[in-house]
Formats: C-alpha cells, sequence, structure tokens
C-alpha cells in the first residue's frame, strides 16, 4: 500500500505549485507512471480520494497515464518498447540492456477550471 | 481552463533527503546496504551470521525497519553492535526521512558498514532511495522460484541476490538454477551469493563480496 504515501506526496506537490486561493478550481492532474514502479492505479486514486477529503482539492481527480518499459540494448544499440517486464533484446536477445524509460513517476501538469465555470 | 506544468517527480522529497544521506555517508567513508526480501526469509539471520563473521575486521552499525515489535533489534543488539529499530506502525517500507531519523542514533565514527534492513516486503520499498550504496535482495528456497519474474522491479534495482536456505533443498521443490535463470534474465548483472543462515555455508563468499565493497 505505498499509494497511500504516493498520494500524499502528490497532495503536497499539488499544494505547492498552485496559488492558495485557487486550490479549490484544480479539476485534473495528469501523472506519468512507469509499469516499473509497481503502482496499481486503482489503489492510488482510491489513496488520493481519501487525502483530499475534506481540503480545498477535494474535488480534483488523478489522470494516470501508464509509461511502458522502454529498453536500450548495449550490444546492437536497438531500442525496444513493451507493456511486458522483458528486459533481454527482442532482435539479439543479449541480457545486456539499460532501462531508459518506464521507472518514472512524474506530475506532469495541473489543470485549473476557470472561477467562472 | 488553464494548466499549469509541473514536470516534477512525485517521490522528489524523498529522493532529496536520499542524496542528503548519501552524501553524509560518503564524507564518513560508510558503506551502505539496503537489505530487502519478503517477511521470513531470513534477513535478520543474514545480519547475524554477518556480524558474527566481520565484527573482527569491520564496524558494522544496523538500522532495522519493522511494521511493529522491536524483536530483530533485541535479536541483532545480542552481537553487542549498535542497532536501531524503526518501527513504522504499518507503513510497509521505509522512506528516507525514517532513516534520517534513525542515522542521528548512530556513531557515524564507529562505522565502516550501516545495514539497513527494510521492512519485509518484495513491491514498496523497491521505488524509496534510502541513500545506500547498494540494494541487496534475499530469497529463500522455500518462497517458490519464480518470485524474480513475479517482483520485476526489486530485482531490476538491486545489485546482489543472496540466496537463502540453501540446506532446505532437499526437502522444497527448489532449484537454485532455476532462482539464478530467472533473477539474471530481470537483471544480468545481478551478483548471486547461496547461503544457509542456518549452517553458515557461503556466508564467507557474501562476506568478502561486502568488504570488496567497502575498499572500493
Amino acid at each position: 500500500m505505498h499509494e497511500l504515501s504516493i498520494a500524499q506526496n502528490i497532495f503536497q506537490i499539488v499544494n505547492c505549485s498552485v496559488e492558495k486561493d485557487k486550490l479549490d478550481l484544480v479539476d485534473k492532474i495528469y501523472l506519468k507512471i512507469g509499469l516499473l514502479s509497481n503502482v496499481l492505479t486503482e489503489s492510488l486514486n482510491f489513496s488520493y480520494t481519501s487525502v483530499i477529503e475534506n481540503t480545498p482539492l477535494k474535488n480534483s481527480r488523478l489522470y494516470i497515464e501508464i509509461i511502458p518499459i522502454k529498453i536500450r540494448c548495449n550490444n546492437c544499440n536497438v531500442i525496444n518498447t513493451s507493456n511486458d517486464f522483458i528486459f533481454n533484446c527482442p532482435d539479439c536477445k543479449s541480457l545486456e540492456i539499460n532501462v531508459i524509460s518506464g521507472d518514472e513517476m512524474i506530475i506532469s501538469s495541473i489543470h485549473l477550471k476557470d472561477e467562472s465555470e | 481552463m488553464s494548466v499549469i506544468t509541473v514536470e516534477r517527480r512525485v517521490l522528489e522529497k524523498n529522493d532529496q533527503i536520499a542524496n542528503e544521506l548519501r552524501s553524509k555517508f560518503r564524507s564518513k567513508n560508510m558503506f551502505v546496504i539496503n537489505l530487502l526480501s519478503s517477511p521470513g526469509s531470513g534477513k535478520t539471520s543474514l545480519i547475524e551470521r554477518t556480524v558474527e563473521y566481520l565484527k573482527d575486521k569491520i564496524n558494522i552499525s544496523v538500522i532495522v525497519g519493522d511494521v511493529q515489535t522491536d524483536n530483530d533489534a533485541k535479536r541483532i543488539g545480542k552481537l553487542d553492535i549498535p542497532v536501531v529499530q524503526i518501527i513504522t506502525h504499518g507503513s510497509c517500507h521505509l522512506e528516507a526521512q525514517l532513516v534520517r531519523d534513525a542515522y542521528t542514533k548512530i556513531d557515524t565514527e564507529q562505522t565502516d558498514l550501516l545495514i539497513i534492513e527494510n521492512v519485509g516486503n518484495l513491491v514498496c520499498p523497491a521505488g524509496y532511495d534510502l541513500g545506500e550504496n547498494k540494494k541487496v535482495v534475499l530469497l529463500s528456497t522455500t518462497e517458490g522460484d519464480d518470485k524474480p519474474l513475479k517482483y520485476p522491479a526489486m530485482f531490476r534495482n538491486s545489485s546482489a541476490l543472496i540466496i537463502n536456505k540453501i540446506d532446505l533443498i532437499p526437502y522444497v521443490n527448489s532449484s537454485v538454477d532455476d532462482i539464478r535463470h530467472n533473477a539474471k534474465s530481470i537483471n544480468s548483472s545481478l551478483d548471486i551469493f547461496e547461503v544457509s543462515c542456518k549452517t553458515s555455508k557461503g556466508i564467507e563468499d557474501w562476506c568478502n563480496w561486502l568488504l570488496n565493497q567497502i575498499k572500493k
């Protein structure tokens, strides 16, 4: 259940990224979460809902984009993207690879409603 | 509608504290491992055997994390080395801030090797940097040889794998070759050790690896 800790971190970052008097206008929070981060989307959404209860962010929602695992082969330099946990090169089968994305956990943007909405 | 571009890492606060810890560890010439496994794999037993083998050669301190009880700190404390217990009260992993608080209770001038025993869990601790030099994952022969395939992030992020309870192989359906093969398919650069904390078989090889890392 590290999703609760992650939800609390998101809450804190949004709180210090948006002016105080506009927090209640926060509508959508866009996240990029790599497959290797071991984050369960449903669990993160649930945790976030409980973290924002009775706060100015109570109407905000998370929009989570899952980032596949991208590996580069150190042997033949081929880059491969996969939604599976495969850590060998599909071309030359080498195990000497580097993960170049898929382990990130990033808040990319925050969308606010207009005050008139 | 207005959009604020953020592009910030969700765990940036943890990472910042972990980097501060790493600088402190380096300034004290302290080598730090983050020891990870499922509950019951033998992390505390491994620490006991490691301390017994190395305590005449180097100074070791331990920070141990558990959801409840200080049982592990009591066990390790019997070996007459500094040990600090962190009780997480439900949290399934250690975070850098908890280690920072515990670190203030360690005698930094007297420690060559700091072992951080994480909460038993193969999922959540993988993503939290504690400022360690190396993550070391422990897997026992009773858990299922395909654990590296089921929990790839943990094995991908670790530098060494210790296969424990090899004395039980005749009694359980386990193959060290299969564990090695599965682990290498996730992370080909893993250094792998086979040990029994019951008989101390293999502890020497593991401790020599630690000594070599400390010298680097």
